[in-house]
This record gives C-alpha cells, sequence and structure tokens, in this order.
C-alpha cells in the first residue's frame, strides 16, 4: 500500500476523539516515537522457564497535528468616536497543535451585512484603512498564543451606529516564517527536535471568512460601531440688562420690567477629540412664563451688542434667529427656546442668547 | 540382530527429533502497532483499512491498536503463560479494549507491582482517598492465558490506547 494512499481521513471514532482533544493541552509532541513491547514468561512442567521472550512493535512517529485558534478579546462591538484615529479590535492566536508554528495575519472587510457572532451587530459601514499591525506572528510553541489587533480611523462624518464588522483570519506557517503549511510528508522542527513526519490538519472552524474545516487557517470577527455621545460642556449665566429706574447698564435691578439677558454655553472639552455633531439645546421658561408668571419672552433680541430685528428673540453665536419654527435653527416655542444642529469640533463652543422681561 | 539394530537406531532417531527443536522451543512473540484509516476502495466507497502505525498519519488524539501474538513450540505443554505489556509512555488506555481469547485480562496502576481485575483497582486521590481507578491511570495490562498451551498453539491479544 503506497504511504500516499493513507493519507486518508481517520476512523470516524478516532476522529471524535481528535475533536475532543483538541480542546486540551496541545498532547504528545511531533516527532516523538513511540514503540510497545511486549514480554512472556510461562512454566513447563511447572518449572519456570527462564527464556521467557519479548517484542517490539515497529515504533511509529507522532506526527505533527496543526490546530490553533483565533478568538475576539473584546466584550462586543468596539465604541468608536467620529473621526478618531487608531481604533482597535482585539484577538489572540492560540497554538493548540502540537509542534512550533508561526500564523501570518490578514484582515477582511464584511460588506454582506452580515454580523459579528459576538455582539450580534450587523455591518452596514466601513472604517478608514483598516490594517494588522501584526503580520506574522513569532514562533508559538504548543499552547502558547500571542494578541494580535486589527486597527482602523473612523471617519470624520459617519452616522450614529454605523457598525464596521471585520475578520481576523490566521494561517499556520512553518517557523521560518514563509512557508505556509500544507497537508503532506515533510520535514518539521519543533523545538531542537526535526524530523520528517506527517503534517494533518486539525482546525475545525467552518466559517465563510476562512474556508472550510482543516485547511490550515481560522478566522474571528470583530467589530465597531460608531457613537456620538460625548461629552459637552454646558453653562448658564443671566444678567440683568436694563430695567426701568436705572436704564442699560451695571446699575440695572431685576426689578419688574427689566430686561434680562440669559447666556448658554456649549463646549466641546476637546477630550474624545472628536467632532461632536448634532447638538441641540432646549430651555424650558414655561415654569417661569406660565406657572409662576415671573418672566416674559422678549421676542426681540437687543444687549447691545446684538441687535436683533423684530420677530428675532434668540441669538446663535452673534446671529439673530427668529422665533418661528423650521426657518432656521432656532425657534420659540411653547415656551421653550430650541437651537438645534450645532457642530463643535474639539475645544470649539456655540454661545446662545436671549432675553426675558421680569413681570 | 541386525532388526534390532535398526530399531534402536530409529528410537534413537525418534529421540533426537524432539532434540532438534530446542532451537525453536518456547514462546515467540510478534508485537504490531496499527491503526484504522479510511479509504476510497476501486468503487468509491468508504472503507476501513487496519495498517501499520508507522506507514500512517498518527497525531496526537488517534487511536492506536496493539498486538501481540505469540507462538508456543515445545514438547511439554506451556503453563502459567502470561504476557505483560506496560502502557507506552504518550498513550492513554482506552477503557474495555482490552482482549484476548481465553485469557484472564488484569492491569496495573503501579508499574507493574501489583495487577487486578479492572473494577478491583484502587488509586489515591489527591486527598489520599482511596477511589476506584480509571482507565487513565493504568501502567500495565496483563494476559493470564487459562489452561495450558500445547505444542504449537498460536493466539494473539490486542489492547486499544489514543496518543494522548
Amino acid at each position: 500500500m503506497k504511504k500516499t494512499s493513507l493519507k486518508a481521513l481517520l476512523l470516524s471514532v478516532a476522529f471524535a476523539a481528535l475533536m475532543a482533544q483538541s480542546a486540551l493541552a496541545a498532547g504528545t509532541p511531533a516527532c516523538t516515537s513511540i514503540a510497545n513491547t511486549a514480554t512472556v514468561n510461562f512454566s513447563v512442567g511447572n518449572v519456570p522457564d527462564p527464556t521467557g521472550a519479548s517484542a517490539s512493535a515497529l515504533p511509529f512517529i507522532v506526527g505533527n497535528k496543526i490546530n490553533f485558534t483565533v478568538t475576539n478579546e473584546d466584550l462586543g462591538d468596539i465604541t468608536v468616536l467620529p473621526g478618531v484615529a487608531g481604533n482597535v479590535i482585539n484577538f489572540l492566536i492560540t497554538n493548540t497543535g502540537n509542534a512550533d508554528q508561526r500564523f501570518s495575519v490578514t484582515h477582511a472587510e464584511i460588506t454582506d451585512g452580515s454580523t459579528n457572532p459576538k455582539s450580534g451587530s450587523a455591518d452596514n459601514s466601513d472604517m478608514d484603512n483598516p490594517s494588522t499591525p501584526t503580520i506574522m506572528t513569532g514562533v508559538l510553541a504548543p499552547g502558547g498564543s500571542e494578541a494580535v489587533t486589527i486597527v482602523a480611523d473612523t471617519p470624520a462624518l459617519p452616522n450614529n451606529n454605523d457598525v464596521a464588522v471585520y475578520a481576523l483570519i490566521a494561517q499556520a506557517y512553518k517557523v521560518d516564517g514563509t512557508t505556509p503549511e500544507a497537508e503532506n510528508s515533510s520535514l518539521i522542527t519543533y523545538g531542537a527536535t526535526t524530523c520528517t513526519t506527517d503534517i494533518v490538519f486539525a482546525d475545525s472552524d467552518t466559517d465563510t471568512d476562512s474556508g472550510s474545516a482543516r485547511n490550515g487557517k481560522d478566522s474571528a470577527r470583530g467589530s465597531f460601531i460608531v457613537s456620538a455621545s460625548a461629552t459637552v460642556n454646558v453653562t448658564k449665566s443671566s444678567a440683568v440688562y436694563s430695567d426701568p429706574i436705572n436704564g442699560i447698564g451695571t446699575g440695572a435691578k431685576a426689578i419688574p420690567g427689566a430686561v434680562v439677558t440669559y447666556t448658554i454655553t456649549v463646549t466641546n472639552p476637546g477630550t474624545s477629540s472628536a467632532t461632536v455633531t448634532g447638538v441641540t439645546i432646549a430651555d424650558s421658561l414655561n415654569n417661569e412664563i406660565a406657572v409662576v408668571q415671573s418672566l416674559a419672552f422678549n421676542t426681540q433680541f437687543d444687549d447691545g451688542a446684538d441687535t436683533c430685528a423684530a420677530g428675532q428673540g434668540i441669538v446663535v453665536d452673534n446671529a439673530c434667529l427668529t422665533n418661528a419654527t423650521g426657518d432656521d435653527a432656532a425657534d420659540f416655542t411653547a415656551n421653550v427656546v430650541n437651537v438645534a444642529g450645532a457642530n463643535l469640533a474639539p475645544g470649539a463652543s456655540t454661545e446662545i442668547k436671549f432675553q426675558v422681561t421680569v413681570q | 540382530m541386525t532388526k534390532k539394530l535398526l530399531a534402536t537406531l530409529s528410537l534413537l532417531l525418534l529421540a533426537a527429533l524432539p532434540a532438534s527443536a530446542v532451537e525453536k522451543k518456547g514462546i515467540e512473540l510478534k508485537s504490531t502497532a496499527e491503526v484504522d484509516i479510511i479509504i476510497k476502495n476501486d468503487k468509491g466507497v468508504d472503507e476501513v483499512v487496519r495498517v501499520a502505525a508507522a506507514d500512517a498519519n498518527v497525531t496526537p488524539g488517534d487511536t492506536v491498536i496493539f498486538t501481540t501474538g505469540y507462538h508456543y513450540q515445545g514438547e511439554k505443554p506451556a503453563t502459567n503463560v502470561v504476557i505483560n505489556n506496560p502502557l507506552p509512555e504518550h498513550m492513554l488506555y482506552l477503557d474495555g479494549t482490552a482482549e484476548g481469547q481465553g485469557t484472564r485480562i488484569e492491569f496495573s496502576v503501579d508499574k507493574g507491582q501489583t495487577f487486578a481485575a479492572a473494577d478491583k483497582l484502587m488509586v489515591k486521590d489527591a486527598e489520599g482517598k482511596e477511589q476506584p481507578a480509571s482507565a487513565a491511570d493504568y501502567t500495565h495490562i496483563r494476559w493470564t492465558i487459562e489452561g495450558a498451551l500445547q505444542d504449537g498453539a498460536k493466539g494473539s491479544v490486542l489492547f486499544k490506547a489514543k496518543v494522548k
């Protein structure tokens, strides 16, 4: 029987045992020679025969079972902010075979809308400049592992909750780091041992990213999710602009008839190094106007610096905006001052002003 | 006289025959290590074939069948025939696989010092308590052939073990 014809599937029982084994330690090192020796003793005429005998089976060499796992080490989606470079998904490659091994590392961008099984999030977008900083692992001894990553940049203006799924694919390489492993009989090196033995792929994964089982490739997925949630600082201050007695100036008091200017400042502190988009401010004066009736909203803003036309009661960054809805970013509706759509670069701020009259 | 001499000579010749068998007197053992593999036969159907382990792919988790054949040649019957097989290093005995027609099969968990039937073996656990031994504890397998082996008797014993 030619040796090549023996490269066949193992008996199912043995194969099942092999699968169970793959979850355990790496097993007997490749290149180990195993012999079996039996001895016999007997008596003739009730006298122990001193000759005895022993016999040994032809030793066999334990082949190289190439097996390994790739796992995503993240808890789920990696939350990323718009415009941020160098976001990282973490993976671990573990050599569960029985000889030293290296692994090439590549990535694939998922484009078919399928999910990251760890988080259940479906891919609907891509990141910029995805890469795998490690393209070849070091030599991993049986049981050894190495952390590898996929690094990518978030686009400047993604949509909130955009998900980008990536697969990390590892392929078994010989310790030289240049020869991909193949199922055959060839020279292998395990530690200080070198032998010519059979190489058998035992990787059991069957996902679409790394192909069929027992092909020397394994993969895992990870994903990024865009979150626009960011910390912004909001401050509100008030100053009496004028009163009926003292007029305009520092002497103005908050007496009935006095005009008070409210200033709301929204700042992106810049710690996220991301642009905060779509900031919406709503400041309700309903209690003061409708319930306590202590204030009235001034429909025409004028603080000396910004003098607005009739119907323009809200000033955003020194631009007069109308009190009506739908025509610009600000409105005064149901006793609430609304300003929408502010975009704040890191460190930038926006200033909103309006005035009330003390009743 | 001549007749008597011839008879004496033939007796001597007959007596000399067993003497000439002295060289091959005793028990001859033959040991093999094999694996079962599936190959496609000429009709393209999967077929289980048992081949020498040395010629096959054997990797951790694979099952190896170790067979020891015996052949007795001797004038008088052989008794107390015991075949002793230490489990090879890196091999894990598969429970219930030892077989041998007309033999009593026993195992050792103390490197061959003592032997007992599988259900009688005890080992000490981490706390020093006696526990029934499992196949993973076995170090040796012993087959004791029941009855005597006559001249020319042949047989075989075997066990299966998994590469750790």
